[in-house]
């Protein structure tokens, strides 16, 4: 099971990515930042967590960047 | 796996960036071609009746149609709707133009209605992107639960998204 949870306030969206295998989460995210962009919301990445997790197939330890 | 990601978000022309799309298209090249063709300017316009409608429900906020300038007169041009307060009893128009860019239309004449149409804007761009966070979602396959939650003299949109 995917799931994405979204908090939005102060024009912010922070959003948290769990159930993705590997890359898929980084995969799952332009894709969600591409349809904003589309629909006329412009995104800069404020903050991003755990990316070497994401980008190492989930060996990695989760550590903050 | 799990991954936090904060965005900073603005409202903007509608548009494309080709590094996301060439990102998006070595994934999936099928998805990419059809996001590259989608019209999104119908879900703008249903995200911003839809934000318009959970602003109007919110304590103080009514929603409407028109919005008046300082002598009475009203704006004649095309709005998706309006908000008006107290604060600002001329009220503030959201529309949408022809490129599906969100533009908003108000009377700034006196201070209090300036920091009434800030408030308001922030309020609406809130909700507009709690809409269009849910429309995303949907496109991309996921069951979505979307709540409000106040806290600290403000409002929290908080999405759950679910899919196999």
């Amino acid at each position: 099971m995917k799931r994405i949870s979204a908090e939005i306030k102060d024009g912010k969206i922070n959003f948290d990515f769990n159930g993705f295998a590997g890359d898929a989460c980084s995969a799952e995210e332009d894709k969600i930042r591409i349809l904003f962009e589309k629909m006329g919301v412009k995104t800069d990445v404020g903050y991003s967590d755990n990316k070497r997790e994401a980008m190492s197939n989930g060996t990695a330890e989760r550590e903050r960047n | 796996m799990s991954k936090i990601v904060i965005l900073d978000a603005q409202l903007a022309p509608p548009q494309i960036l080709s590094d996301l799309l060439a990102k998006v298209a070595a994934q999936d090249p099928v998805l990419a071609e059809w996001i590259k063709e989608l019209d999104t300017v119908p879900i703008i316009e249903e995200c911003v009746q839809n934000a318009l409608a959970r602003m109007g429900k919110i304590e103080g906020i009514k929603q409407c149609q028109s919005v008046l300038d300082y002598y009475g007169n009203a704006y004649d041009g095309k709005l998706a709707g309006a908000l008006k307060t107290d604060a600002l009893p001329n009220g503030l128009g959201v529309k949408i133009n022809e490129k599906g860019t969100i533009e908003f239309v108000a009377d700034e004449y006196q201070s209090e209605w300036k920091s009434e149409i800030k408030r308001l804007q922030k309020l609406f761009t809130d909700a507009f992107l709690a809409e269009i966070t849910n429309s995303i979602l949907q496109i991309l396959g996921y069951d979505v639960e979307i709540s409000t939650i106040a806290k600290q003299g403000g409002l929290i949109y908080s999405l759950e998204g679910a899919k196999q």
